[in-house]
């Protein structure tokens, strides 16, 4: 323990040093732009800061992304509790109570809590990250290549299963993702695999043009389908500020902090459950076990609590697995591991041991991150949202900039920019046809790590499959992404069986629902 | 029946383009793999794979049975918004505009195909202006001053900072970038 709160205190001391410190800022300020913005999700705003890092150091290079990431679970409350626009997904529930309070005259006390609530989902997050981060990496150092496979296969199917939406379409993604990675020359026998003759492709299809292009230039072509529809703001109207809720009011919500945090970590360490679902469970719960269940909706402070707190505890839980194994579990930690990968570095146990000061200064600019977006929401607030004045058309335009770039700085070939131009006609097909893209670029970047433990596996083991079920870790986390897969499943029966216990009407209107 | 061969359509489509590949994975072959697996399987069984989840979207969407409530495959992660899920709001559907999409595809293939002749900076100024009308946007001052900036600020952060070599065109637009770059100091 007092190891830890030593490296801990080394790495503050490296975060304030002057580039990590400029890229702390950077990173909460453009975080928060990007999650203001309704055009632009977080993950979007993350892979279009990765081409910035190139000329940075590594630990720089993750400080700026991580705290893009964290101010982006933060920064759509704003525009949600002041003018009912979602920034992103995961502050949709805040419509319901935040938006609510802001129209019953308490804009700024909405926004306190929601203030308050990042913080504690933040630091309580902060916190679990660095206490789990030493036992899950000790706990990775028995992995063998079949635990490897496992852990992959584990974070394949609960991405499927949970990332929402059809499970066939989700199905038919990941095959797509982990098919683009086997493009290039084989990692174990030499072969060139799907090149068709094109040197360019004998080094593989890089993630990061797969990443850009479907998540940039398929949602700016998605958009502009319709029209760049979501118009600049015209009218702010009123006085924007944040009110700090008393101690008193804080204390009667503590059970309403202490599930949604748990709700948060729980979420982030499950590969696949994101900071969206997060905010939606954990609004659920609240809705099922808060105190004040049935005036959910009304505009009280704990619909607000239980979804901001939820989101943000999930970015800890998230950075354990990318940290310890080099699993992202989110769109965002699967950018952030690309930028770990571009710089020559692998995440994993051993991490810990080479690294341990780079590791240390992530986890300190994490505390520092929450602690600095809070601040920036609570003094600048007036300012970035004057984000939303600017035109959609202008913002695509610069979007796609970012991912011609980030595209052709990687190699410095023109095959890239076809490329990110294909992927990005297949994100829209994607979004069009309503097959999801995290998937597929999960495939893509845990593509080649499968295969490989899957094939060593092989070969170590004399073709035996059953090696992947015979051995306790592999077995127990194989188990689980069965489990995971089969979690829809579950779901739609306990659903029915909950209609079914009401009666046969509501079975009937239960259906004509679904 | 033709919404439903419409609505089965990209399965059929992903089913053709992955028997595609099936066939050229077929020539992908390794000497000396013995009794080990060779470079095809697992591309192989994960081609299998897509065309067995192709064959039971294919199923589903031809025997109607997407929208009834006993599809497993189908249901929504309880609580996540109709945008995660890639669902469309109640109410009016959304207004397409099928010409706008066809503009900006059209106008980012193009950006590709001119990158190397025209150079970084006139194609990047082209494009962005011309995909900032295409989006709409009718304040010619500021489309153009939003895209010469932008691709002057980029142009001088990768070139000059970041050191990426950025293409400067062929003759004649070649002169352009080289008289720009002469002006930011940029070797």
């Amino acid at each position: 323990m007092l190891e830890i709160l030593y490296n801990l205190g080394t790495g503050f001391i490296h975060v304030f040093a002057g580039p990590h410190l400029v890229a702390l800022i950077v990173g909460l300020v453009v975080g928060m732009l990007v999650a203001v913005l309704p055009g632009l999700t977080l993950v979007m705003g993350v892979v279009l800061a990765l081409p910035f890092t190139y000329g940075m150091d590594i630990t720089t290079s993750i400080i700026l992304l991580t705290a893009m990431y964290i101010s982006g679970t933060y920064g759509g409350a704003f525009t949600s509790i002041l003018f009912h626009i979602p920034g992103e997904p995961i502050d949709v529930p805040l419509l319901w109570d935040g938006f609510t309070m802001a129209r019953k005259g308490e804009p700024a006390k909405a926004l306190g809590w929601t203030l308050f609530a990042a913080l504690t989902g933040g630091l309580i997050t902060c916190i679990v990250a660095v206490s789990l981060a030493v036992p899950f990496a000790h706990f990775a150092l028995r992995f063998d290549q079949p635990e490897y496979f496992a852990v992959v296969m584990f974070g394949f199917t609960s991405v499927v299963a949970l990332g929402g939406g059809s499970l066939v379409n989700a199905l038919i993604s990941l095959f797509v993702g982990v098919l683009l990675a086997t493009v290039g020359v084989d990692d174990t026998w030499g072969v060139d695999r799907f090149t068709f003759g094109i040197p360019v492709l004998r080094d593989g299809i890089e993630y990061l043009t797969v990443m850009v292009g479907a998540y940039g230039v398929g949602e700016v072509l998605s958009r502009l389908e319709l029209g760049f529809t979501s118009s600049p703001l015209q009218a702010a109207g009123g006085k924007i500020a944040t009110k700090i809720p008393s101690p008193r009011e804080l204390w009667q919500l503590r059970s309403t902090f202490a599930r949604s945090s748990l709700v948060g970590v729980l979420c982030g360490i499950v590969p696949g459950a994101g900071a969206t679902i997060a905010s939606f469970v954990s609004y659920g719960v609240e809705s099922q076990y808060g105190a004040r269940r049935k005036e959910l909706g009304t505009g009280i402070p704990d619909g607000i609590v239980a979804p901001q707190v939820a989101s943000t505890a999930t970015v800890g839980g998230h950075m354990v697995p990318l940290l310890t194994l080099g699993i992202p579990g989110s769109g965002a930690t699967a950018v952030i591991l690309g930028a770990f990968l571009l710089h020559g570095l692998q995440p994993g146990p051993m991490v810990f041991a080479r690294e341990s000061t780079m590791v240390y200064s992530i986890f300190a600019s994490m505390f520092l991150s929450v602690i600095g977006m809070c601040l920036l929401g609570y003094f600048t607030i007036k300012l970035l949202i004057k984000v939303l004045y600017l035109p959609e058309a202008i913002t695509a335009a610069f979007v796609i900039l970012f991912c011609v770039i980030g595209a052709y700085s990687a190699r410095n070939t023109i095959t890239d920019l076809w490329l990110i131009m294909i992927f990005g006609v297949l994100g829209y097909l994607f979004e069009r046809f309503r097959f999801p893209v995290a998937p597929m670029v999960l495939g893509v970047i845990l593509g080649p790590l499968a295969e490989q433990s899957f094939m060593t596996s092989m070969i170590s083991f004399q073709n035996d499959w059953t090696v992947f079920f015979r051995r306790p870790i592999s077995g127990t986390v194989i188990a689980l992404a069965i489990v995971a897969l089969l979690f829809p499943l579950l779901r739609h029966l306990l659903q029915r069986r909950k209609l079914l216990a009401q009666g046969p009407q509501v079975l009937r209107e239960g259906q004509a629902e679904t | 029946m033709i919404a439903k061969l419409k609505e089965s359509l990209p399965y059929w489509v992903t089913l053709a383009v992955s028997g595609y590949f099936f066939r050229v994975a077929q020539g992908i072959s390794a000497p000396g793999t013995g009794d080990q697996l060779g470079p095809d399987f697992w591309p192989k069984m994960f081609l299998v794979l897509l065309m067995l989840v192709c064959a039971v979207g294919i199923g589903r969407a031809l025997l109607g049975r997407r929208r009834e409530p006993d599809d497993v495959f189908d249901q929504p992660t309880e609580g996540a918004p109709a945008a995660q899920l890639g669902g469309e709001p109640e109410g009016e559907p959304e207004k397409r505009y099928p010409l706008l999409l066809l503009g900006g595809i059209v106008l980012c293939l193009g950006y590709v195909v001119l990158f190397d002749t025209l150079g970084f900076f006139l194609d990047t100024f082209a494009f962005m202006l011309a995909f900032i009308l295409v989006g709409r946007y009718r304040r010619i001052g500021v489309a153009v001053g939003a895209s010469l900036g932008g691709t002057l600020v980029f142009m001088y952060v990768f070139m000059k900072i970041v050191y990426v070599s950025l293409p400067i065109g062929s003759p004649p637009f070649s002169d352009v970038s080289i008289f720009l770059m002469r002006l930011m100091g940029i070797r």
